[in-house]
């Protein structure tokens, strides 16, 4: 169970971001959903220990931090046009 | 040399005003300082002072020339290092732009070591008019969540004009919930804004009331809060005395 303090950092950070990147939940979960597809094209990985988290700092650079245990990538053999 | 200071917010209601009337107060202990409400329409800077029984003219008579500036100056009746320039009730949104409030903001700086600037609520032309006369800038919040998204887009916005941001004050803060886990602390707000913390100011039920009595000489948690703010505004000792001391030194033997 997390703690009203918790809670509110989690909703604070949502919004700080969606205010930034001026982009909704369902944008952001649209992206995130992108990214998992690349992940588990080219990697093999514990999906449970995957984390993502898009930040954006005042001066509006966007960082993308993903944490990613990956046993191995997968070779690209072929790229599609 | 003066130094303008706009306090700042974005949310409305989490003590811009009283932060502004209380850092004034003790920064006047030592300094000259003028309080500029620049909250047309929605003046309360001189009821947080106390003053609103005094005002006879106010901003928007000095700009339309109904009356000088120093006459529309309200001395503090305990501390005569203390001004207040209420803000107008009547003057249309539009009738004070950044430059006619400049030129205002610039004759005071003739007068007054500090200068500090009430900066109304939103992201408006009286955000803009206000953030735009200053040199440094002050955002207040509080440990709710609209607050501090209020905070950080003020913010955002602060870079693109030319004002050093000296910090954050987070008020209305409850130690006793943050030590519990339930509330965030102003070290969590700062994190997240990424902004250094000038002050925190706990909810004070005692200054509440004492505002609404209209005094301003107390002693309260909230009120030594604003005080150690103050201190952090003023200069160092050693910056004041510019003078080295060997220089001391050749004066006192030239004279002696």
């Amino acid at each position: 169970m997390t703690t009203s303090k918790e809670n509110a950092l989690f909703r604070l950070k949502k919004v700080l971001l969606e205010d930034k990147l001026a982009m909704d939940a369902t944008g952001y979960e649209m992206l995130r959903a992108d990214l998992i597809r690349v992940f588990n094209t080219y990697f093999e990985y514990d999906k449970k220990n995957l984390e993502i988290a898009l930040d954006v700092d005042n001066g509006g650079i966007l960082r993308l931090c993903v944490k990613l245990g990956a046993e191995r990538s997968l070779p690209i053999n072929s790229i599609k046009k | 040399m003066s130094r303008v200071i706009v306090i700042t917010s974005g949310k409305g209601g989490v003590g811009k005003t009283t932060a502004t009337a209380y850092i004034g107060m003790a920064i006047a202990r030592t300094k000259r300082v003028v309080l500029v409400d620049a909250d047309i329409g929605l003046n309360n800077l001189d009821v947080a002072m106390g003053v609103e029984n005094n005002v006879v003219y106010d901003l928007g008579d000095v700009i339309d020339g109904r009356a000088r500036l120093s006459q529309a100056l309200i001395r503090d009746a305990l501390l005569p290092n203390l001004f207040v320039l209420a803000s107008s009730k009547v003057l249309p949104e539009g009738a004070v732009t950044s430059a006619i409030l400049k030129r205002v903001v610039d004759e005071l700086r003739k007068s007054f070591d500090y200068i500090l600037i009430d900066c109304p609520a939103g992201i408006e032309n009286g955000f803009h008019r206000a953030v735009s006369v200053a040199d440094e800038a002050i955002v207040v919040t509080t440990p709710h969540i609209s607050a501090v998204r209020d905070a950080d887009k003020v913010l955002t916005l602060l870079h693109s004009y030319d004002v050093k941001l000296l910090g954050l004050i987070v008020g209305r803060i409850k130690e006793e919930q943050i030590n519990k886990g339930r509330m965030m602390s102003p070290e969590d707000i700062s994190r997240l804004l990424r902004v250094g913390i000038l002050g925190a100011v706990e909810d004070d039920d005692k200054l509440t009331v004492v505002q609404m009595l209209g005094r301003m000489d107390v002693e309260t948690k909230a009120v030594r809060a604003y005080k150690r703010i103050a201190e952090k505004l003023l200069p160092k000792v050693e910056e004041e005395n510019v003078e080295p001391w060997y220089s001391r030194l050749w004066s006192r033997l030239k004279n002696a």
